[in-house]
């Protein structure tokens, strides 16, 4: 029995260590990956920072979104939507 | 003459023991608790119907009844091929060798609950997650507790673990180190679970006070910000998962099968489209399929001279123990942290550091907008609550690595 009672208290601090270590490592490591990915990837300017001007309504913003996804694989991302104005489809 | 006495030989009459009937209470009010009160049912009515039907005498050709046999009772069954388990001690059987005590039901199941949980409250508040190592403490004090009052190691381990506030992790666990506790192991850690919204009030009333509740956090946040903010969610989302399988996998290789699945599943749903069968198929069909065999096989393992020993009542004082120090180690190691910082936590977020996500999370936002209604923590309860998820998987780790075998 008191070898059982020294083992439970060993894998009583391990336990707790090793939790400890690996959650601490969870807040390293997510920290690091925010940054990394943050300084080398950010997102792309949101859909909804177009101005209202543009007059895009959000349906239409999306499925434009979707066909550009679907023609480019996912390769291609939508940076801009302008309305051509009369003159230029003349 | 002759007939009526066939006929009374097919029907079950003529073996039930007072055992089997204390049994078909016991599943009766676990199937009312499932049905009516709405405890745990997606486990607790599978459990509890296994149980029953685990209780009817000559349901096999040998005149058995249909429930789990242990190895103790039938040691030559782990060298019988699947056919021959399923011809001679019937389909139950079949189930749990086949998927039980091979460990592949829990870890599927964990696929499934990865493919619903969204790491995203817990990237955004990295630092709560150290509360889910703090709660954690049941399972080990627990352990010291059973292994005084009686049980082996292994038993007491298999116990502890029931802190972890995880039904899958407390079943791997126990068909690791102790099967011959499954069915009671699991009925208590359901059962625990779905008394969380009991638990975590009486915890917190005992140990917290209405100004420590009072602690608004995005209050704090405002009062003393450094979060950094994510510029891009989606793609950190998705390399998470892969770098902390990697991180687990070297550092505690015997926690993979609970946290790998549980990361695999989570990855699916965030790449987003082009996985999104894989993920659907993971938290629908494939997870409730395992849930349904879980549930049978686990409640059959009850049969009346398995289940009906003192040492239920050490497992059921037990589990309960487990789960209140749990919610209390998460609860001071807050107000440890408090008594350090200026910038105060709300001790209901070390509460929910044992698992039971979203249940846990849920109920302590309802308790901080008791005291103060514009103190909504629910995404802040869940960062500690989603990293006990992973806490008690490598608590379970742990003890396997140190006591299996």
């Amino acid at each position: 029995m008191p070898d059982q009672i020294n083992t439970a208290i060993m894998l009583l601090i391990v336990g707790i260590i090793t939790v400890f270590a690996i959650l601490s490592l969870i807040v390293l490591l997510g920290s690091l990956l925010i940054r990394i990915v943050n300084r080398f990837y950010p997102q792309l300017p949101q859909l909804s920072t177009f101005e209202p001007h543009q007059e895009v309504k959000p349906n239409e913003i999306a499925a434009i979104v979707a066909a550009v996804e679907t023609i480019t694989g996912g390769k291609g991302k939508v940076e801009h939507i302008s309305k051509m104005n009369k003159q230029n489809k003349s | 003459m002759e007939i009526f006495e066939k006929l009374f030989n097919m029907t079950a009459l003529g073996g039930i023991t007072p055992g089997m009937i204390l049994m078909w209470l016991i599943g009766t009010v676990l199937l009312f608790l499932g049905i009516h009160k709405k405890y745990e049912p997606l486990l607790l009515v599978p459990i509890a119907f296994g149980l029953l039907i685990a209780n009817f005498p000559g349901v096999l050709v040998s005149g058995e009844p249909m429930g789990v046999v242990s190895t103790e009772q039938a040691p030559g069954i782990t060298h019988l091929t699947m056919l021959e388990i399923a011809k001679e001690y019937g389909i139950i059987n079949f189930v749990y060798y086949s998927l039980i005590k091979t460990g592949f039901l829990p870890p599927v199941i964990f696929m499934g609950v990865g493919a619903l949980t969204d790491f995203g409250p817990m990237l955004r508040n990295l630092r709560l997650a150290f509360f889910g190592a703090a709660a954690q403490i049941g399972i080990f004090t627990v352990l010291i507790c059973a292994l005084l009052v009686g049980f082996s190691i292994e038993e007491a381990a298999s116990l502890g673990i029931i802190g972890g506030a995880d039904g899958p992790t407390a079943i791997y666990t126990t068909i690791i180190l102790a099967d011959h506790l499954l069915g009671p192991v699991a009925i208590a850690a359901y059962s625990y679970m779905a008394l969380v919204p009991v638990i975590i009030p009486l915890v917190v009333k005992m140990t917290c006070n209405t100004s420590e509740l009072q602690i608004n956090m995005k209050l704090q946040d405002k009062l003393f910000p450094g979060k950094i903010e994510i510029k891009n969610i989606k793609t950190v989302k998705i390399i998470f998962p892969i770098v902390l399988s990697l991180v687990i996998g070297l550092i505690v290789p015997s926690a993979l099968p609970l946290a790998g699945m549980l990361l695999f599943g989570n990855l699916i749903k965030e790449i987003g489209t082009s996985t999104e069968r894989l993920s659907k198929a993971a938290s629908g069909p494939i997870m409730n399929t395992a849930t349904i065999f879980l549930g049978l096989s686990v409640g059959a393992t009850m049969t009346a001279s398995e289940f009906l020993q003192w040492e239920i009542i050490g497992i059921i004082v037990g589990g309960f123990l487990a789960f209140g120090i749990s919610i209390g180690g998460g609860i001071f190691a807050v107000k440890g942290y408090n008594f350090f910082n200026k910038k105060k936590i709300n001790p209901l977020i070390g509460a929910t550091g044992l698992s039971a996500v979203p249940m846990a999370s849920r109920v302590a936002n309802e308790i901080a907008l008791k005291h103060d209604p514009q103190n909504h923590l629910l995404q802040y309860a869940m960062a500690s609550n989603i990293s006990g998820v992973i806490g008690s998987a490598v608590a379970a780790g742990v003890l396997i690595s140190f006591l299996a075998g």
